[in-house]
């Protein structure tokens, strides 16, 4: 099996500040890695480095998406070659309606691939089918992006653009935050829908419960800035009864 | 020697000391009218920085020189730019036309229009004996100097007269074109008189050369009568050298409703004033400008709403995009007089800085001596927000169109603000396709 994503001694920081110190990290096509760990321990620099936020630089390693140079390119041309984040804190985008921005961003992809256009008509189509799976309601797809929706919605809505995108590498950044039972199950669902084959998943969450929805392949523990323990599916059941005590020192040394 | 002889005149000054001097002997009542307002003007100079109203805007400095009032343009040549024009996705069918300042009936169209409309040439009616000219009827008492520069200097506009009750369907167009390949000056004067209760829509729509140092002023007197409801919206397209001057007089009866929307592509140096009197009850006016400016083009929005009497409500919404090294000046006035109790007055200006040397300058001003008002105005400037072109990019939408798009956004709430779908619908669509144009320089 060829390696989806391989991130290899990755060392990335903000400001004066490293909060990566070299971390790897290889997900198999196919394959679902959950990642936990610590606040603070450095997920969503990860996630944000993957989708290539500039706030971050990095000073040390590779990450490569197909055996392309992810580092090389920018957040759009990510996304185009088959990256998607969905966020831990979904942005606001007043005065854009959610449909404007879904098709906006299919055309761009669609485009940057060389692929041919979506008539609007099965763009429409193919949208109205995945919201109603997500129980997002037409009267949403109207409104501007995540504007004055609560936060179940917002991670909804994430969901569904990923369905929309169909991404080859999706990063869920604790969409299981802020949702409440049912939601959970529906937006497992939604995830689970698109395992496939082709497609890898990083999905990071402190919660055994999502876990139990989304079952991954391999498990991860993110401490201080590395990858420190990775293990199969039980490795999170013995997160959940014993924490990340035994970890930090891990990370330090 | 006293202080005006003192003053040193610039080249446009004593230009326009002569062409004053100029103006046709008579004893007529219009030319009185010339003849007073153009003095006033001489006798204060071109309004400098010193001048309050004009601090950002130093139309002193910005006039080298005053530029030869424009021949008739080529038949052929403004046929073509007639045809050329943009109709406002269709909206603009019925067409009041003016070519380099003067009424061209043969590329207007007016068929079609509602019955209860009355249009005529002021120019044609100026040259009737003891005609009766409407214009300075809402202007009188109002000393701004650009104003009186246009009632000086008029060539020609439109009486627009809407019956009371009338509901005019489909909109009137009024388009100001310039055709020339040199310098000229360009100078237009409208009044409009809405009937009690009629219900009308307006398009204003002003273009002309690039690379062309035109002059281009125009002022509309616009008389609202109780109960009636108008919406103006005008767009601003003047070349990027051009000079732009432009006043709006409005007086509002009792029950009567204003909403203007003014969507600005800027000029070299551009001003859009606008002086609103409520003069009856329980009267709305809504103000929307939507500017968006590139290059080092200087723009600025003059609107003093004056709340006379009780009861009536005014809100503003300025917003402007600032590219590159321009300017956007924004003076908001809102005077409460003594009697006007439960006014209710509120202006909001709203700037995004795209260019390094970008600008936007804010002035508002509350004169209330009303105890019982609701008043207030706010003012933000800032950079695109980061983190949404951040989100955007990771969907795969390229930086440039995620910029255009919560430009586009920014500036339509604004446009929509007008209240009505089709006109919002059609300058949104002007506004993209403007924005593409101006990212696709940039890349
Ligand atoms: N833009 C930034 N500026 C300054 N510090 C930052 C920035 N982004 C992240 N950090 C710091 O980097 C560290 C890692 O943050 P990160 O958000 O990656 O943690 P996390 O593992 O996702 O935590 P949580 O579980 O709370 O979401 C934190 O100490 C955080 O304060
Ligand atoms: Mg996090």
């Amino acid at each position: 099996m060829t390696n989806l994503l391989e991130v290899r001694n990755l060392h990335a920081s903000v400001g004066e500040r490293e909060i990566l110190h070299g971390l790897n990290l290889t997900i198999g096509a196919g394959e679902v890695h959950a990642v936990m760990g610590p606040n603070g321990s450095g997920k969503s620099t990860l996630s944000h480095v993957l989708a290539g936020r500039d706030d971050y630089e990095v000073t040390d390693g590779t990450i490569t998406l197909d055996g392309q140079d992810l580092l090389e390119l920018e957040p759009e041309e990510r996304a185009a070659a088959g990256v998607f984040l969905a966020l831990q804190y979904p942005v606001e985008i007043p005065g854009v309606a959610n449909m404007t921005f879904l098709k906006a961003a299919l055309t761009a992809q669609r485009k940057a691939r060389g692929e041919p256009d979506l008539s609007t008509a099965d763009f429409m189509k193919r949208v109205r089918a995945e919201a109603d799976k997500l129980g997002i309601s037409p009267e949403m797809l109207k409104r501007p992006v995540n504007v004055g929706f609560s936060g179940g919605e917002k991670k909804r809505n994430e969901i569904l653009q990923m369905a929309v995108l169909s991404p080859r590498l999706c990063v869920l950044d604790e969409t299981d935050s802020g949702l409440d039972i049912d939601a959970l199950r529906i937006v497992a669902d939604g995830v689970n829908a698109l395992r496939s084959p082709e497609r890898g998943m990083l999905v990071i969450t402190h919660y055994q419960r999502l876990l139990d929805l989304i079952v991954p392949d391999v498990v991860h523990v993110l401490s201080g800035g590395k990858i420190v323990k990775t293990g199969g599916p039980g490795l999170a059941l013995e997160l959940e009864e014993r924490g990340y005590a035994e970890y930090l020192g891990a990370a330090a040394a | 020697m006293n202080a005006e002889m003192r003053r040193r005149l610039t080249a446009a000054e004593e230009d326009l000391a002569s062409r004053v001097a100029a103006l046709p002997e008579g004893s007529d009542r219009l030319g009185d009218q010339r003849r007073a307002a153009g003095a006033s003007v001489v006798a204060t100079g071109l309004p400098s920085r010193r001048v309050e109203a004009y601090k950002y805007t130093d139309l002193r400095a910005a006039f080298g020189a005053l530029a030869p009032v424009a021949p008739p343009a080529d038949t052929i040549a403004a046929a073509a730019a007639v045809a050329a024009a943009w109709d406002w996705d269709g909206l603009a069918a019925r067409r009041i036309v003016f070519v380099n300042g003067r009424f061209e009936p043969g590329l207007s169209t007016l068929a079609g229009l509602d019955g209860a409309v009355e249009i005529a040439s002021l120019a044609e009616r100026a040259r009737l004996p003891d005609a009766d000219l409407p214009i300075g009827r809402l202007a009188a008492g109002n000393e701004d100097p650009v104003l009186a520069l246009n009632t000086a200097f008029w060539q020609d506009g439109v009486v627009i007269r809407v019956a009371a009750g009338a509901t005019v369907a489909e909109p009137i167009a009024i388009l100001s074109l310039v055709v020339a390949d040199a310098a000229v000056a360009v100078t237009t004067r409208h009044v409009v008189e809405v009937g009690a209760g009629a219900t009308v829509r307006f398009l204003e729509h002003h273009a002309g050369p690039a690379g062309i140092a035109y002059q281009a002023s125009g002022a509309i007197e616009l008389d609202i009568a109780d109960g009636a409801r108008v919406t103006w919206a005008r767009l601003q397209e003047e070349g990027p050298a051009a000079l732009h001057l432009s006043t709006l007089v409005a007086r509002l009866g009792a029950g009567s409703a204003l909403d203007r929307l003014s969507v600005n592509f800027g000029a070299a140096l551009s001003r859009d004033q606008g002086f609103v009197d409520f003069a009856g009850r329980d009267s709305r006016v809504g103000f929307e400008a939507a500017t968006h400016l590139d290059g080092r083009r200087h723009s600025d929005a003059t609107l003093v709403m004056n709340h006379a009497v009780p009861d009536c409500a005014s809100k503003e919404r300025f917003r402007a995009v600032v590219a590159d090294e321009a300017r956007s000046v924004v003076q908001g006035k809102i005077c409460v007089a003594p009697q006007a109790q439960r006014t209710d007055g509120r202006m909001m200006t709203q700037a995004i800085l795209t260019g390094d040397g970008a600008e936007a300058i804010n002035k508002p001003e509350l004169e209330i001596f009303a105890d019982d008002v609701q008043c207030g105005h706010g003012a933000t400037s800032g950079r695109l927000d980061e983190t949404a072109l951040f989100y955007m990019r990771t969907r795969g939408i390229p930086k440039a169109v995620a910029e255009a798009l919560l430009l586009e956004a920014f500036l339509a709430e604004a446009i929509e603000g007008v209240g009505d779908e089709a006109i919002a619908e059609a300058l949104t669509a002007r506004l993209r396709a403007r924005l593409a144009a101006i990212g696709g320089e940039a890349t």
